[in-house]
């Protein structure tokens, strides 16, 4: 076996451009297939995990996944919010054991300002029953306090201590800013390679604090209440966008939603977390799937390559197997280079796809957490990646054995002079 | 690049919504009443499994009111029989000794009384309370159960069988909140097991 190995590497070599484009070739189409299939388990598996811990997400009614989008992944708007009074009626069924409020929409240099209580940091869990930590600092005590995610303050430099100013609204050119009322670093979280990474967390109170001289969505002319009086005036949150929600009893959660779905002051909507995703999944499954073909027909595309570059060759090789025949090769050693030569290129091509798979995620990784919010860890490929990968390169063996098979044909009836 | 992900940040906001928002049928209050449509909840805590279900009356029975006549209380009868035999109903992983403790169900337009596990032949007959619902009017029949465990560590899953029973059935979208967290399965004719 040793030596057939050697000839077939040998004789690949020699004829290494053709094999190592159609190796590259190969690569990149294994490199698509997985590229796929890791982002959409890693995309699952950071999604559930941001709020494992939650039982009942509660917003304005609108649909639960649009809830769960701006909720928990800020992903889009809230549609509606939510009276603070109908918060504090919930908050107090017996059957609760937590709940941390929310209040979205302004923004600080592109990153979300999150106005809540400091239970956020109590309760909030993720990942596992995981609670957010903090690096430094600690939680929001005076009014003009924020603590930031790990990603803003590696992005802006920010440390404890340090003077921030919020945007109104998505923030950007032309749109006001509450710089009248600067904020300071007061804690900076942990990493959690959740949507918490790239937020900036504030209280309820400050943002009635920064709101209080405005009026209709802009500052008010001619009136303007300095930081240092704002305490004087009632601060106590008139509206907020969405509910966390823990409960002493798991299995209590159907009795709340219904609860809730069915308050009659204000019509509002609880959704399970984990059902919610699973609904969005089973929507989003359809592209997945979709994309997950077209890659595999790309590896289809790549795999054919081969097997034409290799029959394409054959032509030139006669002369080459038929003096390998001449010294003794059966026809089955011929059969075999073929097959070993078919192997070699796929098993190149596959190492070529994970090698630029694992650069690409890591030029990717940083983009894909500040816009999608999906975390990806970089040098694990999942087991069904493993399964797909060893379906590419089983598929790459069987089809050179195409080739081989040809080859194995010509040396028989080729003989000693072939005619060329 | 950044301009890519903006771009594709865009359309997840603004496809994902609106391909979601026809099937949304969560939101209990308002669920749609689309026949042949149920909805299950499974929660497991412990021991114990609380089953509940919600179903259009006519996916079960045939028609959306009180029975008028002798072989629509028949109807209401099987019904009711069927869904108390909850054994063959709900067939959870042997080792785990699941037994049933009570079951209750519910109906806007059906007296109780023809609902009840001994229900006999004479009750619901001289009530007429077809005359005060609306012929058109959606109804639904909301039904509880109720088991307990032996051995919760070994529940693995429950085959939901009530499409063998109730043809008219086609679809059951079922809420599970377990040991594992929240999921959402969904049970068809060709599908029915439930696994967390």
């Amino acid at each position: 076996m040793r030596p057939l190995l050697f000839l077939a590497f040998a004789s690949a070599w020699n004829r290494r451009t053709t094999l190592g484009l159609m190796a590259i070739s190969i690569g990149l189409s294994v490199m698509l297939l997985l590229g796929v299939e890791q982002l959409r388990t890693q995309a699952r598996e950071s999604f559930s995990q941001s709020i494992s811990g939650t039982d009942l997400v509660v917003g304005a009614r609108t649909s639960p996944i649009q809830l769960m989008l701006y909720a928990v992944f800020r992903l889009g708007d809230a549609t509606h919010n939510i009276r603070w009074s109908s918060y504090q009626t919930i908050s107090q069924h017996p059957s609760v054991s937590w709940s941390v409020p929310i209040s979205l929409g302004d923004s600080h240099r592109g990153f979300a300002v999150i106005g809540t209580t400091t239970d956020y940091f109590e309760y909030f869990r993720y990942a596992d029953r995981r609670l957010l930590a903090f690096s430094s600092g600690k939680p929001f005590v005076d009014i003009f306090d924020a603590v930031v995610g790990a990603d803003v303050a590696q992005q802006l430099g920010y440390q404890l201590g340090d003077s921030i100013i919020l945007n109104h609204g998505a923030g950007g050119m032309g749109l006001s800013d509450h710089a009248d009322k600067p904020f300071r670093v007061s804690g900076i979280l942990k990493r959690t390679g959740l949507s918490v990474d790239r937020s900036v967390h504030i209280s309820l109170e400050a943002i009635e604090a920064i709101h209080l001289d405005w009026q209709g969505g802009a500052p008010m002319p001619g009136l303007s209440i300095p930081a240092e009086y704002v305490r004087k005036f009632d601060l106590a949150p008139k509206e907020i966008t969405a509910i966390f929600i823990g409960l002493k009893s798991r299995a209590g959660v159907f009795q709340m939603q219904r609860y809730i779905n069915q308050y009659k002051t204000e019509p509002l909507l609880a959704v399970l977390p984990g059902v919610a995703l699973d609904e969005l999944w089973s929507v989003v499954s359809i592209v997945e799937k979709s994309l997950l073909a077209i890659s595999a027909l790309v590896v289809g595309v790549g795999l054919s390559g081969l097997v034409a570059v290799v029959l394409a060759g054959l032509g030139e090789r006669r002369r080459e197997l038929a003096v390998l025949r001449s010294v003794g090769a059966g026809p089955g050693v011929v059969f075999m280079l073929l097959a070993i030569e078919g192997l070699m290129v796929v098993v190149a091509g596959s190492l070529i796809g994970l090698s630029g798979l694992m650069v690409l995620s890591m030029f990717a990784t940083p983009i894909l957490e500040t816009h999608l919010g999906i975390s990806l860890a970089t040098w694990t490929l999942s087991a069904e990646s493993w399964k797909l990968l060893l379906i590419v390169m089983a598929t790459g063996f069987l089809v050179s054995l195409i080739p081989g098979y040809r080859a194995y044909r010509i040396s028989l009836a080729d003989g000693l002079t072939p005619r060329l | 690049m950044r301009r890519v992900m903006h771009f594709m940040r865009l359309i997840l906001i603004a496809v994902i919504p609106s391909l979601i928002s026809v099937p949304m049928t969560s939101a209990h209050e308002s669920t749609a009443h689309v026949h042949g449509r149920a909805t299950l909840e499974v929660a497991i805590e412990g021991g114990s499994v609380q089953i509940s279900l919600d179903s259009p009356l006519d996916s079960l029975v045939g028609f959306e009111r009180a029975p008028r006549n002798e072989k629509e209380r028949q109807l209401v009868r099987e019904m009711s029989r069927k869904l108390r035999q909850s054994d063959h109903t709900f067939i959870f992983t042997p080792q785990s000794q699941c037994r049933l403790e009570s079951v209750q169900l519910e109906s806007a337009v059906i007296e109780p009384g023809l609902l009840a596990a001994d229900s006999d032949s004479n009750v619901g007959k001289d009530l007429d309370r077809s005359s005060t619902n609306s012929p058109d009017v959606h109804s639904e029949l909301s039904a509880t159960w109720h088991f307990q465990c032996a051995v919760p560590e070994s529940l693995q899953g429950i085959k939901v069988s009530l499409f063998q029973h109730f043809p008219s059935l086609k679809r059951i979208d079922a809420a599970v909140v377990g040991p594992k967290g929240q999921s959402r399965t969904r049970l068809s004719p060709k599908s029915t097991l439930l696994k967390w």
